[in-house]
C-alpha cells in the first residue's frame, strides 16, 4: 500500500509490471533507467537467471519531483514471467499500488496473456484487492513485430473493464514513457490512506 | 513525532551501537531507516532486504514449522562478511532491520549485538509512542493536471 508521510511530505508508491514471460517487462523499466537522469534514479537490481530471464524480480526506484509540495518516489517492480515462478509473483504483488500489464502483441502468445491476466487477477484476490478497483493500465507491446493481434482484438479479449491501454515497442521505447505516466497519475489518484502523524 | 523522525533520533542521538552499514525497512521494502554508509543505495537495497525476507518466509512455509516470524532471524554469511536480518514488529507492523558487514574478526559478536540493538530499539519505541495516528479517508488529490504530470516526469533526458 502506498505510504504517505504527511509530517515530511513524502509519497512512496510501489507499481508492478506484470505480464507473460519474454513480453518486455524487463525491457519497459530498462528502458526508464537509461532515459533518466542520474539525480532521479536509484540503483537498478535485476535478480536473474543465467540465461538472463528475471529469477525473482527487478526493481528501479525513482525519485520523481514534487506535487503539489509532495515529494514523489515511485518503485518499479517486474515479476517473473515464466509460468513456474507462481510464487515469486505473489510476493512481489503484496502492496502493490498500482500495475502495469504488459502483453506480448504477437498472435502466438495470446494465450499466454489470457492465463497471465487470469494469474494476476487470482493472485490480487486472493491478496483482498478487487480488480476492477485496483488502478492497472495495459500495455499492448511489441507492435513493431509483423505478426501481430490487432488492438481491438486485445482489447476485447484482455481489456474487460476497459482500463487505460498503450500500444508500444518497449525495445525502442515507444509508449514506454506514455504507460508509466498514466499509471502514476491513476496511483497518485488513488492514495487516500495514510498515517497522519 | 512520527515513526520515521523517532527512529532516526534513537539512531542518531541515543543510539550507542555500532550502526554502519544498517538498516531498518518496512515489510515492502521501503525504508525507514539507512545508515550513512548506505544511503546512496538505501532504496535497493531495501527492496531486496524485503524481497529476501519474504522469499524465507514462504521457503519456511514448506517445512511445516509453524512459529512466529517475529522469532526468526537470516543470516548469509561465510567466516568474516554477510548479511544478517532480524525482525521487528512495531506498532503491530512487521519492519526488518539490516546489517551489512565485511572483514569481521568476530562475526558471532556483532549478531549479538545486533539482536541487543534490536531489544534496545523496541524499548525505545515502547517509551517514546509514535504519535496518536488516525487514517485519512479522503483522497489526497482529487485532480491531477496533465502540466502536473508532465513536471513530475520532466526528469527524463
Amino acid at each position: 500500500m502506498s505510504f504517505v508521510n504527511y509530517h515530511t511530505k513524502e509519497i512512496n508508491c510501489k507499481i508492478v509490471y506484470y505480464g507473460p514471460g519474454l513480453g518486455g517487462k524487463t525491457t519497459n523499466i530498462q528502458h526508464v533507467y537509461q532515459r533518466t537522469s542520474a539525480g532521479a534514479k536509484g540503483q537498478m537490481v535485476t535478480l536473474n537467471t543465467e540465461n538472463e530471464r528475471t529469477l525473482f524480480f527487478d526493481f528501479l526506484p525513482l525519485d520523481l519531483g514534487q506535487i503539489r509540495g509532495y515529494k514523489t518516489r515511485f518503485h518499479l517492480y517486474t515479476v517473473p514471467g515464466q509460468v513456474f515462478y507462481e510464487a515469486s509473483r505473489k510476493l512481489i504483488l503484496r502492496g502493490v499500488d498500482g500495475i502495469v500489464f504488459v502483453a506480448d502483441s504477437q498472435v502466438e502468445r495470446m494465450e499466454d496473456n489470457v492465463e497471465s491476466l487470469k494469474g494476476l487477477k487470482a493472485n490480487l484476490e486472493a491478496q483482498g484487492y478487487e480488480f476492477d478497483k485496483v488502478p492497472i493500465v495495459m500495455q499492448w507491446n511489441k507492435r513493431d513485430l509483423p505478426n501481430t493481434v490487432s488492438t481491438q482484438d486485445l482489447d476485447r479479449k484482455l481489456n474487460e473493464f476497459d482500463f487505460p491501454a498503450f500500444e508500444s515497442t518497449a525495445t525502442t521505447g515507444e509508449g514506454v514513457f506514455e504507460t508509466l505516466k498514466m499509471i502514476s497519475k491513476l496511483v497518485l489518484l488513488n492514495i487516500k490512506s495514510g498515517l497522519d502523524n | 513525532m512520527n515513526l520515521n523522525s523517532l527512529i532516526a533520533d534513537y539512531f542518531e542521538n541515543k543510539c550507542e551501537f555500532d550502526i554502519s552499514m544498517t538498516t531498518v525497512v518496512r515489510a515492502d521494502g521501503i525504508v525507514v531507516y539507512s545508515s550513512k554508509d548506505l544511503r546512496p543505495k538505501a532504496a535497493s537495497i531495501g527492496a531486496l532486504v524485503g524481497g529476501v525476507w519474504q522469499a524465507a518466509e514462504a521457503l519456511n512455509t514448506h517445512s511445516g514449522v509453524e512459529e512466529k516470524v517475529t522469532d526468526y532471524r537470516f543470516s548469509f554469511d561465510k567466516a568474516d562478511s554477510g548479511i544478517y536480518i532480524l525482525p521487528v514488529l512495531i506498532e503491530g507492523s512487521s519492519y526488518y532491520m539490516a546489517t551489512l558487514y565485511s572483514d569481521t574478526f568476530n562475526p558471532a559478536l556483532l549478531k549479538r549485538n545486533f539482536r541487543l540493538l534490536k531489544e534496545d530499539i523496541e524499548t525505545f519505541l515502547s517509551i517514546n509512542k509514535v504519535t496518536k495516528t488516525h487514517l485519512r479517508k479522503e483522497f489526497l488529490f482529487k485532480n491531477i493536471t496533465d502540466e502536473e504530470m508532465d513536471n513530475l516526469f520532466a526528469f527524463g533526458r
